[in-house]
């Protein structure tokens, strides 16, 4: 838990540096009328639960209060295993949003729902076992808590650029955090960063 | 000017970036619960345990504990190993299969860390459980090759992977199992150890071929794990088996060895 605060601490002193780095006044409306099905950003995630790194878009929806990102993840350059792929559909609720000079900052919650690919990840079960022999294992939930800081551009196509963090499980390693006493509640989480380009 | 403004603060923002990530390699990140990275202090503990197991003297009689089917049930787990340290008379214990519940990265680090405070040395097999995900692959960079022997006092151990269904439903390697069987006059007795016994699921009991194998090969005692219930006792012919009940059952089971003949008591803790 220690690590977990110590690391904040760190991204938020990050965050903070480049805040005093910056004298972007102007912040940037979107005048475009845009088409529906156009992301409003792209995002690289680092850890998390979906890969070592994810790529994936994101729709801004709900008066961009929610965000729903379609990610692609994969391990395989981690763990040396091919067959590590995931999909992640994942929603992320900005609880409020702070205008502090030219940057928003926003504490986020959300659940992403992640789609494993393994040797032996099912959604349903082969024939040859018998009905409910195993629950499903492709697709896991996965809660989160985090913060996210945005800063405006000022170009034509890129307008803005965010940095987030997250602090996530999945529903397997809750439900054991939550049924035994040996996996302690602060066992379970684990931590990812990522960037957002705006367009 | 902008261009100035651009490159100041973008740079500032992808350093914040770098000393976010650089930071973070030493801390808890989950890259995926399939994720094949194994601490290593937990890596090829099979062979690790093998190294641990000395002989003291030639007295041919030895204890040793059999436990299985500990999936998540971490509470009644480590209760286990708590109970199993009290003793003395124990050499070492073997663990049945299903270490795990869904054979994700952190049930086999949390399996891994119960079984790293055992006082004395441990051996494990397979579980179709551990089969899920990418369970094979974290199972063998754990504790190594899923069929292996060892001798103890005169005693063989065959350790046997002999999962069908989550192989995709095909055979295990029952040729390796026949001929590590054969008793060749070096031991006083051959224990194979696989998770299920032929007369539960995925087998088709006395004629299946884990059973010809087992008969045919005059195996005195069968040590298995799978159905979650006690069973001592002939099946079909000549073998003896020993199926231990899950741990949430709150027993473990002692089997003393004695030139050749063996004991089996069932102890709750």
């Amino acid at each position: 838990m220690k690590k977990y605060i110590i690391h904040i601490l760190v991204c938020c002193c990050c965050f903070n540096l480049s805040a005093l780095g910056s004298n972007l006044n102007e912040v940037q409306t979107d005048s475009i009328k845009r088409k529906w099905y156009l992301p409003r950003d792209a995002k690289i995630q680092y850890a998390g639960n979906i890969g070592f790194l994810s790529a994936g878009i994101t729709y801004h929806l709900a008066k961009d209060w929610y965000r729903l990102s379609i990610m692609y993840g994969s391990t395989s350059i981690h763990s040396h295993v091919h067959t590590l792929n995931t999909v992640a559909f994942k929603n992320t609720f900005l609880i409020k949003q702070f205008h502090i000079g030219d940057f928003v900052v926003a504490p986020t919650a959300g659940l992403s729902i992640n789609f494993g690919s393994t040797h032996n990840t099912y959604r349903n079960l082969p024939n040859y076992f018998p009905n409910d022999y195993y629950f499903q294992n492709k697709i896991h939930f996965a809660p989160f808590v985090g913060a996210m800081v945005y800063h405006p551009l000022p170009y034509k196509i890129i307008k803005g650029i965010d940095f987030y963090t997250e602090i996530g499980t999945i529903d397997n390693y809750l439900l054991e955090g939550i049924r035994t006493e040996y996996v302690k509640f602060y066992d379970i989480w684990n931590l990812a960063l990522g960037i957002s380009i705006h367009f | 000017m902008i261009r100035r403004d651009f490159i100041k603060t973008n740079g500032l923002v992808c350093l914040s970036a770098i000393l976010g990530v650089f930071p973070g390699c030493s801390l808890p990140y989950e890259y995926s619960p399939y994720d094949n990275e194994v601490k290593n202090k937990f890596r090829d503990l099979t062979a690790k345990n093998l190294d641990k197991i000395k002989i003291v003297n030639n007295n041919k009689t030895f204890k040793f504990a059999f436990i299985t089917d500990t999936h998540t049930f971490y509470d009644e787990f480590n209760n286990a190993v708590t109970a199993l340290n009290k003793r003395d008379d124990i050499d070492f214990v073997i663990h049945g299969g299903d270490l795990t519940l869904s054979a994700l990265h952190k049930e086999f680090t949390w399996c891994n860390e119960i079984l790293e405070n055992l006082n004395v040395p441990f051996f494990t097999v397979i579980g179709n459980h551990d089969f899920l995900s990418n369970g094979e692959r974290l199972y063998q960079t754990s504790f190594g090759e899923n069929n292996y022997t060892f001798t103890y006092k005169g005693c063989k151990f065959v350790m046997f992977d002999n999962i069908v269904w989550e192989r995709k439903n095909t055979n295990p390697d029952f040729d390796w199992f026949n001929d590590n069987l054969k008793n060749d006059g070096s031991a006083d007795l051959v224990i194979p150890v696989s998770h299920i016994p032929p007369y539960a699921d995925q087998y088709d009991g006395e004629d299946s071929i884990l059973n010809q194998i087992l008969e045919n090969n005059n195996i005195k005692l069968s040590i298995h794990g799978h159905t979650h219930s006690f069973y001592h006792g002939k099946k079909y012919g000549k073998t003896d088996f020993l199926v231990g009940g899950d741990i949430a059952d709150n027993h473990y089971q002692v089997i003393t060895i004695d030139n050749g003949n063996y004991s089996i008591e069932n102890i709750a803790f």
